[in-house]
């Protein structure tokens, strides 16, 4: 901060990512009103507040303990070495608050950890703005979740896991495969810029564990197992809140980027200024890399989903986003045509596994969240091994290069679906269940979730009617 | 107001002159961040107890409720109507 240009460069990424906060904002408001157009009416306060809730549970959470998983985690610890100094973001940091950038108070100690060369003036301009960008990350993880729920999990169930993949699993996951100096980006070449998997693929396998042991909501499946479609309440809610979905995506996107770095200091040609973005893996790329193919893979997805759903706005809809989530991956480096392409092969396979998995082992789910976040997010990362196969995965600095390769884009789907996904939420929603806090009784999930509300609201519309009653009987307009 | 500075809570004592390189923390009560994080931590996981106790009520209630077969016939007309 004390020459023009840092000062430039900190200031502007500061604002940077402040902007991609509300953008990203945008996408908790598209659940949100995605998932109530797709409840039934019996069931919308329920889900509203349940989705509602995880926005300050989660955000607490990754105060107290999610951001200094990223930093401390990318080794493992125990994979590639121990944990990793991250003294910005240990909860009780004074980097963790109001901060100028001056020296610490109440200790010579020096900081520790990622970007201390720059200076705590670094750290205290980027951290909060930096800490929002990924926690809007996990509030998205953790809302795909909420909507293979809808209609029959308790709340309190659905926030314990919120908080389980918001603030603990996906935040690994993104300090394994979604940070520059990450084992799985070192060791196998891991490669996911815009977080098909750290986000989408793990988000999909959670849902699923989930939803294996919720079971289906009543009378979604015949006894002889043919499943019933219970049809979006209101498709013009569920349409608003997949555009505003794709709306918060930009945000997404631009998050995952470091918008201005010299790359001479990242082990560039020596002696040359160049000022570039780069992705999370500090390897360049460009805003407009990442509009091309934002929009191709939209488009892709778009048309390969009006067709294969033969024109249904839900499918549709969504296909279009399964299109983005499984260009993700490489959406840094393909070229737009490519992106496209990608994007409707995503789709195809989204909806098409969607549909045979509900049949097959008659699992219920009632936005198509695991189909188009988890199958999308997993086949994305997997073509991309192939796409990119030789790129380097690793920044410059690292002296041994990894390289992008199918084997280790495939076992990177795997922990991100898998291990860290299915998984956690398989062990967590057991003891939920064996606790007896996981689903609501069988005759309330029949009447509807908000009956209380509503019985509420009947009682306070019979005691206004009897007052006005009253009222019209003393002006005499009633005998 | 010198006669109540003892109860500041700051470490900042005034803007005039201040070099910003050298100023760190300005939020109130600079040095109790370990403890703002225990409360914290209680806060959150009191939530969930809470929580947990409210809704196992609540869950008692709706289900004795909903066994009004007049409620149920009256739920399942509005679905069907949906």
């Amino acid at each position: 901060m004390d020459t023009d240009i840092g000062a430039l460069t900190v200031i502007f990424t500061e604002f940077y990512y402040w902007v991609t906060v509300p953008l990203m904002f945008l996408i908790h408001v598209g659940f949100c009103m995605y998932e109530v157009g797709a409840s039934r009416r019996k069931n919308h306060l329920h889900t509203l507040m349940k989705n509602t809730m995880l926005i300050p549970l989660v955000t607490i959470t990754f105060f107290f303990f999610g951001w200094w998983i990223y930093f401390a985690f990318p080794n493992g610890p125990g994979i590639t070495g121990g944990l990793t100094q991250s003294d910005n973001a240990v909860p009780w940091s004074q980097l963790m608050g109001t901060h100028l950038g001056g020296p610490t108070v109440g200790s010579d100690a020096p900081i520790m950890g990622y970007g201390v060369e720059l200076g705590n003036a670094f750290w205290a301009r980027l951290n909060g703005v930096f800490w929002a960008a990924f926690l809007l990350f996990s509030w998205t993880a953790a809302s795909i979740v909420s909507g293979a729920t809808i209609e029959r999990i308790r709340p309190t169930a659905f926030w314990i896991l919120a908080v389980v993949i918001g603030s603990f699993t996906w935040i690994i996951d993104a300090a394994w495969g979604w940070h520059p100096d990450g084992w799985m980006v070192t060791q196998l070449g891991y490669h996911d810029a815009y977080a098909s998997g750290v986000i989408h693929a793990i988000a999909g396998g959670f849902a699923l564990g989930v939803v294996v042991v919720l079971g289906p909501r009543l009378g979604k499946f015949a006894e002889d197992g043919t499943p019933r479609n219970i049809n979006p309440h209101n498709k013009w809610l569920v349409t608003i809140g997949l555009f505003l979905i794709y709306t918060g995506f930009w945000g997404f996107y631009v998050a995952c980027n470091v918008p201005l770095i010299d790359y001479g200091t990242l082990g560039g040609a020596e002696g040359k200024v160049n000022f570039t973005a780069t992705t999370i893996y500090l390897t360049p790329t460009t805003l407009s890399a990442i509009v091309f193919n934002f929009l191709m893979s939209l488009s892709g997805g778009l048309i390969a989903g009006y067709v294969v759903s033969r024109g249904e706005a839900f499918w549709t809809y969504s296909c279009g986003l399964a299109g983005i989530i499984a260009a993700s991956a490489g959406n840094d480096l393909y070229h737009p045509i490519q992106a496209m392409l990608i994007g409707a092969v995503g789709a195809v396979c989204a909806y098409k596994l969607h549909f045979w998995v509900e049949r097959k082992f008659k699992i219920d789910d009632p936005v198509g969240a695991i189909a188009v976040h988890g199958y999308a997010g997993f086949i994305g990362l997997v073509i991309a091994g192939f796409m990119l196969w030789g790129h380097p995965a690793t920044a410059a600095y690292h002296e041994d290069v990894a390289l992008i390769n199918p084997l280790g884009q495939f076992v990177g789907a795997l922990i991100m679906f898998v291990v860290l996904g299915f998984i956690p939420a398989y062990v967590v929603s057991l003891i939920l269940n064996s606790m007896g806090l996981l689903r609501v009784p069988p005759a309330v999930e029949l009447v509807g979730l908000d009956m209380s509300a509503e019985m509420a609201e009947e009682m306070d519309a019979i005691a206004v009617s009897e007052a006005d009653i009253a009222e019209a009987r003393r002006l005499g307009l009633l005998t | 107001m010198p006669s109540i500075q003892f109860l500041s809570t700051t470490i900042v004592e005034t803007w005039a002159g201040a070099d910003l390189s050298q100023i760190g923390p300005v939020y109130p009560m600079v040095g109790s961040e370990f403890i703002l994080w225990i409360l914290g931590l209680i806060f959150w996981l009191g939530f969930h107890l809470k929580q947990a106790a409210i809704e196992k009520r609540e869950m008692q209630e709706d289900e004795n409720a909903a066994k009004s077969p007049e409620r149920l016939k009256r739920v399942f007309a509005e679905e069907a109507a949906e």
